[in-house]
């Protein structure tokens, strides 16, 4: 769809700690078929605001990011909370795409260097289902050579939780590290994940793991 | 394939035992049909709980038992001391998250009696003069070799850290108080509307001791009414299979008519908050059956265990309940001190949609201008960022310098006055 604008959302915690993440994105959306993404002019989804509690402001704000994408016809979002959020709220139409989506569906390349072992991190608050989220782990193993390891451990979240990784800040820091040894135990060197929020979380604890965002990760891997 | 790593937390490697054998158990049952029979039942008790409790309180007096209601925890303990004017100072009790929360042998012990909890758990965290940091499993923060240097203190002889061992020396020590009281408190799982019947389940048998003591004092809350026998069966099973992965209990005792010469029987109703609790906007946390899955499956749960909640009840159950059982107690942040992530919604027995009303009672706290100020602060520069303008544009790569910041957690502990956890 070369004649139609389209826009990436660069979500407040990817602009933050993730920033080169933003160019690796966009040259994975250029090979799935659209060369000239620009930007969307908003900071944040509101997702923030609505988990403290603030529905209305974090409402707002939606809606104020709805207003800020209007005028593309496709707007592309890596990250499964911001965009459940904006769904959640009304704000994301059907004009609104999570990122590895489109990747999943669009992008045949396969690497050609050696095959590692990682841990595809699964946030608790997904877009996807299970299913989705088994086709989605198959490809990357397969785009990116790769062996994608189970989930090491039980526990079903990384203990980032946005606002709770903040206020109990010793709390979140021991179940990562709980999470970080079954993960090494397991045989995996990176921790890869679309999601901006866990990856902040893992990658404050990562003590010997190599912490990377999904596109960083395929680009690494020589797919675009 | 991937192998799950060895647990790091006592509590952690015993929440993997039960979810292990609660997934197996569940496989083998119609678990979707009875999670929906058992939650109707729950429903109805949240929804017609004046009108059940009423009916109880008919049969079981017709039943031959004294029923009294209790509004608060100290109507509570004074109505239980005022059945016991004329026994011996020794008790045994069996275990009841309910007498935890009204402080009853505390209350009991400070009067002069002697109170033996008489649950293997629920004995060492008494020696421990510790909470229970699980609703059915008090002592599951603790290591075997931990209980056995406990027990080893209280019995001044050194004992091993073999579990069975350990639970030999446990049972021969309570053996004499079990056998000797003629005072026996026990709590409640269910109390069936229409019959009057009360239904307690157990493990170790130390329970059918305290119902069947001369004299015996069934302490529990309201909210365990259920209207019919035809309840039981889902309920007795989603309880278990929930709370220790058995397909039943070894013991269910269904206490009915009182017979001639068998225990002088009072059952006394606790209120402290369950009605306020089934008329607000978290009604449906009124539902719980105290299974403690919602605890166990809990990332936050299972890296700290119960104690870090300083409630009775802990949890994501007990950060809904607590406000209401316990209010002064709660820390004002309890609703924070959860990730939102969804186990406890996914796993609970009887449908309680636990996250969201977790989730709820943020809004309420920042309706009420409790959110701590950090959060506020942060969601309001959030919210001004997002807004643009010109001090809005300004404002966004101060904010992501912050986000850089490695230790913005600091800041927060700055404004918080609940003490780090």
């Amino acid at each position: 769809m070369p004649d139609k604008r389209t826009a990436l959302f660069v979500p407040c915690l990817t602009g933050a700690l993730f920033a080169d993440d933003t160019e690796a994105q966009r040259r994975l959306l250029a090979l799935s078929g659209f060369p000239a993404v620009e930007t969307v002019g908003a900071f944040c989804c509101g997702q923030p605001a609505s988990t403290a509690g603030d529905r209305e402001g974090g409402a707002t704000m939606g809606r104020s990011w709805a207003a800020a994408a209007a005028s593309y016809d496709a707007v592309f979002v890596a990250s499964a909370t911001c965009c459940g959020h904006l769904r959640h709220e009304g704000a994301a139409d059907e004009r609104v795409r999570y990122a590895p989506e489109v990747w999943v569906e669009t992008i045949r390349a396969r690497s050609e260097q050696p095959k590692i072992s990682i841990y595809l991190h699964r946030p608790c608050h997904d877009v996807w289902d299970d299913a989705r989220f088994d086709a989605y782990a198959r490809w990357v193993a397969a785009t990116a050579n790769v062996e994608v390891i189970a989930r090491p451990f039980r526990d079903p979240c990384c203990g980032f939780g946005g606002v709770f990784s903040t206020l109990f800040d010793r709390t979140a820091a021991s179940m990562m590290a709980h999470r970080m040894g079954a993960i090494a135990e397991a045989g995996a060197g990176v921790v890869v994940s679309a999601e901006p929020g866990c990856l902040s979380h893992f990658a404050a604890h990562a003590s010997g793991l190599t912490v990377v965002p999904l596109a960083t990760f395929l680009v690494s891997r020589g797919i675009a | 394939m991937t192998r799950i790593a060895a647990p790091t937390t006592n509590t952690r490697k015993a929440a993997d035992v039960t979810l292990g054998k609660r997934e197996q158990v569940a496989s083998t049952l119609p678990w979707e049909a009875l999670r929906d029979r058992a939650t109707a039942a729950r429903r109805d008790t949240t929804e017609n709980l004046d009108e059940l409790v009423a009916m109880f309180t008919r049969a079981a007096t017709a039943a031959g038992h004294k029923v009294v209601r209790a509004a608060d925890n100290a109507a509570a303990c004074r109505e239980v001391m005022a059945h016991l004017s004329s026994v011996p100072q020794v008790v045994i009790k069996s275990k009841s998250m309910v007498t935890e929360e009204i402080g009853l042998r505390h209350h009991m012990e400070a009067l002069g009696f002697t109170v033996y909890e008489t649950d293997l758990g629920e004995w060492i965290v008494q020696v421990r003069g510790e909470l229970p940091s699980h609703v059915t499993a008090p002592a599951i923060h603790l290591s075997a070799a931990q209980i056995a240097e406990t027990l080893s203190g209280v019995l001044g002889k050194s004992l091993s850290s073999d579990p069975i061992a350990l639970t030999g020396v446990a049972t021969d020590f309570l053996r004499q108080p079990l056998r000797a009281s003629t005072l026996g408190i026990s709590g409640a799982n269910f109390l069936i509307a229409e019959t009057g019947e009360v239904v307690v389940i157990e493990n170790e048998g130390n329970a059918y001791f305290c119902t069947s003591a001369a004299t015996h004092v069934v302490v529990t809350g309201i909210d365990k009414v259920i209207r019919s026998r035809s309840d039981l069966p889902a309920l007795l099973r989603v309880l278990t299979v929930s709370a220790t992965g058995q397909p039943q209990t070894v013991y269910t005792h269904v206490i009915g008519r009182a017979t001639p010469g068998g225990p002088a029987r009072t059952i006394v109703l606790v209120d402290n908050g369950r009605t306020e609790l089934a008329k607000s906007a978290y009604a449906e946390a009124s539902r719980c059956i105290r299974c403690g899955a919602c605890m166990v499956v809990c990332p936050v749960f299972r890296q700290t265990t119960g104690h870090a909640y300083k409630t009775v009840y802990p949890g994501p159950i007990g950060i809904l309940v607590a406000p209401y059982l316990e209010p002064e107690a709660t820390p004002k942040d309890a609703p924070f001190f959860s990730t939102l992530c969804g186990a406890c919604s996914d796993i609970c027995p009887v449908r309680i949609p636990i996250s969201a009303l977790i989730a709820k009672r943020r809004e309420q706290l920042w309706r009420e201008g409790g959110t701590p100020v950090m959060v506020r602060q942060g969601v309001s520069l959030w919210k001004r960022a997002q807004a643009g303008g010109v001090l809005g544009v300004l404002l966004r790569p101060f904010l992501r310098a912050l986000l850089r910041y490695p230790r913005l957690a600091r800041l927060g502990q700055l404004t918080r006055r609940e003490g780090r956890r």
